[in-house]
């Protein structure tokens, strides 16, 4: 099966535990704590907003984030793409507006953006052809595939598309272990801390999805309308159409999962390169411009934020990507710089 | 700084304050009252500090008294536990789980504490003798003397229910049977004749201290 079907299938069953066991008043919960009476896992940003709230440790909460560490240990950021519902919400909602021809719609030129289906599809064409391509049309195949994919914004060949080296490592390391969403988890903590409750569950587009089906539950049920059906609709849209790059840039939540994820090396994507176009000489960067982390499965910086969304695998013109359990660690250098393995 | 460090900043930042802002507008603006809240969960700051908003306590009261609150209780309580006792009543989990909240037991993170129905209360019920039944023209129900679990309502020299604060533990039962809201509307609220009050003093507290300051919430 491939795995976006299985993250697809996964994220269902969720949705439908949470939903039946409401339905049921079976006590399970929502992700921010899920469960079967007192074993339930908790949302680790919740348990440590309980934390310094409170100012004290409650040790089944305590446990329980230790497991979870473990948890991010053996599987990294898995959450963000098998159990979230948040990139699945925002994909839903977003409509590609026609008027704006591609590399112009708004998430262009954003390392987190996904290609729509046509672009990824032309530029698996454009690597096929940048393989095939003689000596002499190389040069007119770099800047046509160039032109097609997206460059993140922070690289320099942005400005001269043309110029982009193959193997772009620009991004990747680019992508460091600390940005703003830690800062935004600062945030988070200092205000739980000052005010005495944890503010980021007011706000957090995962605890809202799951607000806004048991509000609409209540309405229907019960016959008990809310504020609630039209205020936490609006925090979402906010938090993920006004401000675009949720996940990226702001999601606090996210980064907690990025700082437990940082020793994972399990299931990291792994380059076959004696099948990866681009090692074999060519321009192919499809694998950098589907992630939606902005990762170079060539290289193990940043590594730690993979969601293991499979995505680079499948999107691979030339099926060069595996994720295995274990792949010995990926370099940092550019391939460029080694031999070209004989063909 | 360089370009990519700025511009990082600049959006954490707005978005840590953010934060900070949602957290005090949550606390000082849009706060409430003290509610009426499971067993256990009675301490006010300690619920509002551990509160995770998981949905976990409420969907798995058996008796169905537990309800999420909702935005009109303000946004610092939203998704938190409180008692509706139209829609049910607590009997502290005595016939699902041997007198072992389950509520409490499901809580993943301490908001709902111990209690002991011996000696702490849920809050305490209060009669409204203007929409009581028993002391309109019929006085004839009796359903809150006969139906409270622990006796705390006696009937006076007309046979009219009175509510023994001491014994009272806020289980909710005679608010839930409570038929006077079905018999004759008062200005369209849908206020029963007895209703329990959340009280911001223990029970023993209120046993061996003063009555009068006993009652939180609006009587
Ligand atoms: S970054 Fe946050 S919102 Fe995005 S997928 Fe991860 S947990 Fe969900
Ligand atoms: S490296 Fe591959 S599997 Fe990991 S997040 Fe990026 S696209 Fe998904
Ligand atoms: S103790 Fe039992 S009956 Fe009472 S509120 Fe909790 S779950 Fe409901
Ligand atoms: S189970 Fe606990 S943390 Fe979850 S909603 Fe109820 S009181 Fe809050
Ligand atoms: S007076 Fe009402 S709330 Fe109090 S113990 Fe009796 S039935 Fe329960």
């Amino acid at each position: 099966m491939k795995i976006t079907t299985a993250r697809k299938i996964t994220l269902w069953l969720v949705v439908l535990a949470v939903v039946g066991g409401i339905a049921v008043s079976a006590g399970t919960g929502t992700l921010s704590s899920f469960g079967w009476e007192s074993i339930a896992a908790i949302c680790p940003l919740g348990a440590i907003e309980t934390f310094l709230a409170s100012k004290t440790i409650f040790p089944r909460a305590l446990i329980v984030l230790v497991i979870l560490i473990g948890v991010g240990v053996v599987l990294g950021k898995v959450f963000c793409a098998w159990l979230c519902p948040v990139p699945p919400l925002r994909k839903f909602f977003t409509f590609k507006n026609p008027f704006k021809k591609e590399g112009e719609n708004a998430e262009s030129g954003n390392k987190s953006s996904r290609l729509s289906g046509e672009s990824v599809k032309s530029s698996k064409l454009s690597a096929k052809s940048a393989k095939s391509a003689k000596p002499s049309s190389e040069s007119k195949a770099t800047a046509a595939l160039a032109s097609e994919i997206k460059i993140p914004e922070s690289c320099d060949s942005a400005k001269d598309p043309a110029a982009c080296p193959s193997g772009c490592t620009s991004c990747a390391e680019k992508r460091k272990k600390f940005d703003s969403r830690h800062v935004v988890l600062g945030g988070a903590l200092v205000s739980t801390a000052i005010f005495g409750f944890p503010v980021f569950c007011i706000v957090c587009p995962v605890g809202l999805t799951f607000a806004s089906i048991v509000a609409l539950w209540r309405l229907v049920g019960f016959n008990e309308p809310s504020w609630a059906l039209l205020i936490f609709p609006l925090i979402i849209i906010v938090e993920l159409f006004v401000l675009k790059k949720w996940c990226f840039k702001f999601c606090p939540l996210g980064a907690v999962m990025s700082l437990m994820s940082i020793p994972n090396r399990l299931f990291r994507p792994r380059v076959d390169s004696s099948k990866c176009l681009r090692e074999q000489g060519g321009e192919c960067t499809v694998c950098v411009s589907v992630c939606e982390e902005g990762l170079d499965p060539h290289f193990s910086d940043g590594m730690h934020e993979c969601t293991k969304c499979g995505v680079c695998k499948e999107e691979c013109p030339a099926q060069a990507i595996s994720i295995p359990l274990y792949a010995p660690a990926a370099k940092h250098a550019p391939p460029k710089d080694k031999p070209a393995p004989s063909t | 700084m360089d370009d990519v460090t700025r511009r990082t900043f600049i959006a954490g930042g707005a978005g840590a304050v953010a934060l900070l802002a949602v957290g005090g507008t949550a606390k000082y603006a849009f706060g409430s009252d003290q509610m009426l809240r499971p067993p256990g969960g009675q301490n006010e700051d300690t619920l509002i500090a551990n509160c995770i908003k998981c949905d976990r306590c409420w969907t798995v009261c058996p008796l169905k008294c537990v309800v999420p609150a909702n935005m009109n209780d303000g946004l610092l309580n939203s998704r938190t536990p409180k008692l509706d006792f139209h829609k049910g009543y607590c009997d502290f989990c005595v016939d699902a789980n041997d007198g072992k909240p389950l509520c409490r037991a499901n809580c993943p993170t301490g908001a709902l504490g111990s209690f002991d129905p011996d000696t702490e209360w849920i809050g305490a019920a209060v009669l409204d003798t203007e929409l009581c039944l028993a002391y309109g023209v019929a006085r004839s129900c009796m359903r809150c003397i006969e139906g409270c679990p622990f006796d705390a309502i006696v009937a006076d020299e007309y046979g009219r229910p009175v509510v023994d604060t001491e014994k009272c533990n806020g289980c909710g039962y005679c608010e839930f049977i409570c038929p006077s809201n079905t018999y004759r509307t008062y200005s369209g609220s849908t206020k029963r004749a007895i209703v329990v009050e959340p009280s911001e003093i223990s029970r023993t507290e209120f046993v061996e201290g003063n009555p009068i300051e006993a009652k939180g919430g609006q009587a």
